[in-house]
């Protein structure tokens, strides 16, 4: 064995350097990816490493003005697995058999789906809680609920078209819940887990909680809107309506609409649902393509808000705003002389007026009231065909009202250049030109409201969960189309319109209702097919509401709007006046027609006395079991007004006193109220009709704490104060 | 016969006077235990994700090292002359040459070559036991020739025994260890004395036979193409190399932390194996990653310091080929999981999980410890 010499020890230093220039160039690479590309490396290893999983925002509620909830969340599980696990404990198909019991998913879907390598997979999304519950109870490990939220429509089908629906991921489709669905939807919240391949166990990390959605509040009143679907309804049976039907009531000052609505409607619960019978066999009966295209063209025409998409040519409810044109332009005075003889020849083409034989000789208020023809031809020719566009581009036709739904249409009108005296004159009472019931509403906000245009919306105001407000809809006046005064006196014509022209039908007792019906000639003329209107509101003396009635098609026995849009009108106003409380102004004549005489019927069997009320607009209340009534309360033969009580009594016991309350500053309704509570009836006197501002209780007989028998006349006499509340 | 009788005795006393080179064996006993801790770390998400318990890797490598400790304990006692003679040198070389025939029929399968024999419970690994064989066979074939190794000619006769075990293991698809095989060897020639010239310029003529060997297996050029450009398919080859760099990456200045690493959950390849160094610098950061390769620099370098003290030409050239040996796979094994060269399969000595490599790196230790004993003793 040799020893080492210095040559190998030089040797071995030289080894050492050699592996300290290699550690060198290892030790670069080491600080190069750890701190130049540590960063980049950094951020891509958190990308792969963990996943984002989002968590659904609830939606926010929407409500009618006065906070009843339109449109809710209800809850909802969504089941899960993480297939991998379920695989690893080997019990795929014992849990795709459990499982299918109680989802009724197909077995062979469910053991699909279980059977694979990956950690998450929806198994069922959006089932009931009960249902949710029974899978609960199972145990199975590997299985997976999660709360989830799907939207509920408690009124059902109540202005559907207006509310809307929303999608499988509870994405707003139509109406308010799409418009508003940046508001409605919230910040949905994200949960990032580590993603563990192989699917083991997953450690959360980061929980962002999520926002729900802002709450909107809409002006419909459900009220208001139930009303209306259900005269709609009725109307679109009455008069057999064959292309559905629309109605608007909107807050004349505000323009804030109350109600909105369209027939047909559909349940919202379920808006892909047909339901129409003979629409369902007609479906049945295609197949494939063909049928899924027929289906969604149904369905889209069932979802059509036609208060606002449709247009339509508006008829006589045009001629209000021609008279305000008139007047505005100062072309007509309202005791000047018209004489109608049943068409006018305009250029070279004779035109009817829809009274044949003409209204003869008659004034322009008359002319209005009977809605003649050729008088809002010459009305219209003074005017001028530049100064009548004016006009048309004013009242907003021309244009979208800026309303808060989709797919609002803006109508059409003329070419400009060829818009001559024929088309004019055609135009002047309503036809030749298209707008949508919105926009006719929206122009009679002018009339209503001192000429100042009132912009329509259906949102008041998008509240957050802690109750302050995000966002308020105020009034906005859109622009003064006329003056106040032009404005007035086409109310008060309108009004006898109603009171004594073609409108009758739209007549309520002391509400002052004006208006004006409308008939249209569908296109193509001649084929029978019309569309019936009536455009008024009320009071006349200053308007609350304004409201439009449309019913396209009516194919009953009359298809004039004066006899099937009118009374649907009137049923509606009479409705919602009185809901809303506003007071009734009766006139002389109407307080003369209120009164009921009171029956005799003392002696008489319970049964025939209980018959002679039917049909006397007066109620009764029996007190006593006895057979025969012995007395009663007020007297037969004095008179009492509509809806009072009169107490019949039928044994030999004393008659129940009450005593008398104090009415002194109450108002017509208040005091009638107090009254009936206690039961005993009222009595207007000697009223001053034609005054304005609020009625108020001035005089009483008898006077307060007299000791009277239940069922006694009360009379009132009332005094008027303007002092508006 | 008496004179050598007294030598005998007097040597005896001698190397029981001497201690072992403490400062090698604290080193080297602290890699082992941070090495440990390592294991059991890198290990626990692969052994989540197999269902197993999160110590089972840690207690297999555990024994490994108690083990191995006992053996190295031994060899140190053993005077480094057992290794010198004949007749453990023949029987070495038959070992380890029926190991490295028999792992080719035989092998158990793993990352894409046959490198493992399985004897009941235990798996060893052939190609580790030539490494050591070769550094045994190289000292004594370079001590006992006499000719001048500055001949060209004798040069490459000296290197033809590292030679063999490189062919012999790149035969069981083994590049990496046959590529440590080759470099130890030609380490050794070179310490021996060979003239650089001579070996820079042989070194040159192997390089079309490197390209040859690349281009008959095509994973391995896609394996060099990755190293280039391990984003070109982050999808495919690059992946390994990528998740690794990721890992480091996350690691910055002092890591996320002992147990922390989110790589070592399904992401990262072998974990506790080949890319245990890339756990470390996502753990416990550059300052964890610069502690480990200090803790190498000093094994080494005392390694080495034996060697220049050691107390003859054989005992100073095994020495030097047994630190060789754990310096080349130590700078090999980060340079692939940094992507300072080609994606290759080369285990962190006392680190790696695997209980041959360690059991071998021990034996080399202990080799080691036995020659610390007898040096600076003039002869």
């Amino acid at each position: 064995m040799e020893a080492q010499g210095l040559e190998s020890k030089r040797k071995i230093l030289l080894v050492i350097l050699g592996f300290t220039v290699a550690l060198i160039y290892v030790l670069s690479f080491l600080v190069y990816r750890q701190f130049i590309k540590g960063p980049e490396y950094q951020e891509k290893a958190i990308q792969q490493q963990t996943y984002e999983n989002n968590i659904s925002s609830n939606r926010g509620i929407i409500y009618d003005r006065n906070g009843k909830i339109l449109a809710q969340n209800s809850s909802v599980v969504t089941v899960t697995a993480n297939p991998s696990r379920v695989v690893k404990l080997g019990k795929v198909s014992e849990y795709a058999e459990k499982l299918s019991g109680i989802l009724g998913t197909d077995r062979e879907t469910l053991e699909k789906k279980l059977n694979q390598n990956i950690g998450h997979v929806d198994i069922e999304k959006k089932i009931d809680p009960e249902i949710a519950n029974k899978v609960r109870e199972l145990g199975l490990d590997g299985i997976y609920l999660t709360d989830d939220s799907k939207r509920f429509y408690p009124y059902g089908s109540l202005a559907a078209h207006v509310i809307g629906f929303t999608g499988t991921d509870n994405q707003g489709l139509s109406g308010v819940e799409m418009v508003y669905e940046n508001y409605l939807k919230g910040l949905p919240g994200r949960v990032v887990s580590n993603r563990i391949e192989a699917g083991t166990d997953m450690q959360y990390e980061d929980y962002i909680a999520s926002q729900t959605g802002y709450n909107v509040v809409l002006t419909l009143d459900e009220v208001i809107q139930h009303f209306v679907e259900s005269e709609l309804e009725q109307a679109c049976k009455d008069y057999k309506v064959e292309n559905g039907a629309a109605c608007i009531i909107m807050n004349a000052k505000t323009g804030e609409i109350l109600a909105m609505a369209t027939y047909p409607t559909f349940d919202l619960n379920s808006p892909f649902t047909v339901t129409d019978e003979a629409l369902k066999k007609e479906l049945d009966a295609l197949s494939g393509d063909e049928r899924s295209a027929k289906r969604s063209e149904e369905l889209n025409k069932l979802w059509r808000n036609k208060a606002v998409v449709d247009s339509y040519e508006p008829g006589s409810t045009f001629k209000s705003l021609v008279a305000a044109m008139a007047l505005e332009e100062g072309v007509v005075s309202l005791s000047e002389v018209f004489n109608c003889n049943g068409g006018m020849k305009v250029a070279d083409t004779h035109i009817n007026c829809w009274k044949a034989g003409g209204h003869g000789s008659i004034t322009f208020v008359q002319g209005v009231e009977g809605s003649c023809n050729p008088l809002f031809m010459t009305l219209g020719a003074r005017v001028g065909a530049k100064n009548f566009y004016k006009y048309y581009k004013a009242f907003g036709f021309t244009e979208q009202t800026g309303f808060d739904l989709p797919g609002e249409a803006s109508g059409s009108f003329h070419d400009l250049s060829r818009f001559n005296e024929v088309e004019l004159a055609t135009s002047s009472f309503g036809q030749t030109f298209t707008i949508t019931p919105l926009q006719l509403i929206t122009a009679y906000s002018a009339l209503t409201n001192d000429g100042k245009m009132v912009r329509p919306h259906v949102v008041k105001e998008i509240v957050a969960n802690d109750g302050t407000y995000v966002e308020k809809f105020e009034t906005e006046v859109i622009r003064q189309v006329i003056s106040e005064e032009t404005s007035q006196t086409v109310r008060n014509i309108l009004e006898g319109v109603v009171s004594q022209g073609a409108g009758k039908n739209a007549y309520i007792k002391g509400f002052r209702v004006a208006g004006k019906t409308g008939t249209s000639e569908k296109i193509p003329r001649g084929n029978g097919k019309y569309v019936a209107s009536f455009a008024g509101f009320a009071p006349c003396n200053d308007p609350e509401i304004i409201g439009l009635v449309m019913l396209d098609e009516p194919m009953g026995e009359s298809h004039m709007g004066g006899a099937t849009a009118a009374p649907t009108f009137k049923n509606i106003f009479d409705n919602v006046l009185r809901y809303m409380n506003i007071e009734p102004q009766y006139t002389e004549e109407e307080l003369a027609t209120l009164d009921n005489t009171v029956p005799n019927v003392e002696g008489m069997a319970k049964a025939d006395a209980i018959a002679r009320f039917s049909g006397s607009g007066l109620k009764y209340t029996v007190i006593g079991s006895g057979t025969h009534v012995t007395s009663q309360i007020p007297k037969g033969g004095s008179s009492l007004p509509d809806g009072s009580t009169v107490v019949l009594y039928t044994e030999q016991e004393k008659a129940q006193q009450v005593e008398i309350p104090n009415l002194i500053g109450m108002t017509a309704s208040e005091a009638n109220v107090t009254l009936n509570n206690m039961g005993l009836n009222i009595k207007e006197a000697n009223t001053n009709s034609g005054s304005t501002g609020t009625a108020r209780v001035n005089k009483q007989t008898p006077a307060a704490g007299t000791m009277v028998d239940r069922g006694t006349v009360v009379e009132v006499q009332f005094s008027y104060s303007d002092d508006v509340h | 016969m008496a004179e050598r009788t007294r030598r005998r005795s007097s040597r005896r006393r001698e190397r029981q006077k001497k201690e072992i080179n403490y400062t090698f064996c604290i080193l080297t006993l602290a890699l082992l235990g941070f090495g440990l801790v390592m294991v059991f770390s890198a290990s626990s998400g692969i052994a989540q994700s197999k269902n197993e318990s999160v110590y089972i890797y840690f207690i297999k490598q555990l024994i490994f090292a108690v083990a191995g400790l006992v053996v190295m304990r031994g060899l140190s006692r053993i005077d480094y002359k057992f290794w010198y003679q004949k007749w453990v040198v023949l029987l070495g070389i038959g070992v380890t040459v029926v190991l490295l025939i028999l792992v080719l029929f035989v092998g158990k399968e793993g990352g894409g070559a046959t490198r493992w024999i399985g004897f009941g419970p235990i798996t060893i690994q052939p190609s580790e036991i030539a490494k050591f064989t070769t550094v045994v066979v190289m000292a004594k074939w370079l001590s006992d020739y006499k000719g001048d190794i500055k001949k060209y000619g004798v040069m490459i006769k000296m290197l033809l025994p590292a030679m063999f075990f490189a062919v012999l293991v790149l035969l069981g698809d083994h590049l990496s260890g046959a590529v440590i095989i080759a470099l130890v060897g030609i380490i050794l020639v070179f310490a021996a004395g060979c003239k650089f010239s001579h070996l820079f310029f042989t070194g040159v003529a192997f390089v079309p036979l490197l390209v040859i060997a690349i281009a008959l297996e095509p994973y391995r050029v896609k394996r060099i193409t990755s190293f280039l450009d391990p984003f070109a398919d982050a999808q495919g080859t690059g992946w390994q190399v990528i998740q690794s760099l990721y890992s480091i990456g996350s690691g910055s200045m002092f890591g996320v932390g002992l147990g922390q690493s989110r790589q070592k959950h399904g992401f990262l390849p072998e974990p506790h194996t080949d890319f245990i160094f890339s756990v470390i610098c996502e753990e416990l950061g550059f300052f964890g990653a610069i502690l480990v390769i200090l803790l190498f620099v000093f094994l080494v370098v005392t390694g080495f310091k034996i060697a220049l003290s050691a107390p003859d030409r054989f005992s100073s050239l095994l020495v030097c080929g047994m630190v060789s040996l754990i310096a080349l796979q130590v700078i090999l094994n980060i340079a692939v999981v940094t992507s300072a060269m080609p994606c290759t399969g080369i285990t962190l000595p006392f680190f790696s999980y695997g209980g041959s490599a360690l059991m071998v790196n021990l034996v080399e230790i202990g080799v080691v410890l036995s020659v610390s004993r007898q040096t600076g003793k003039k002869l």
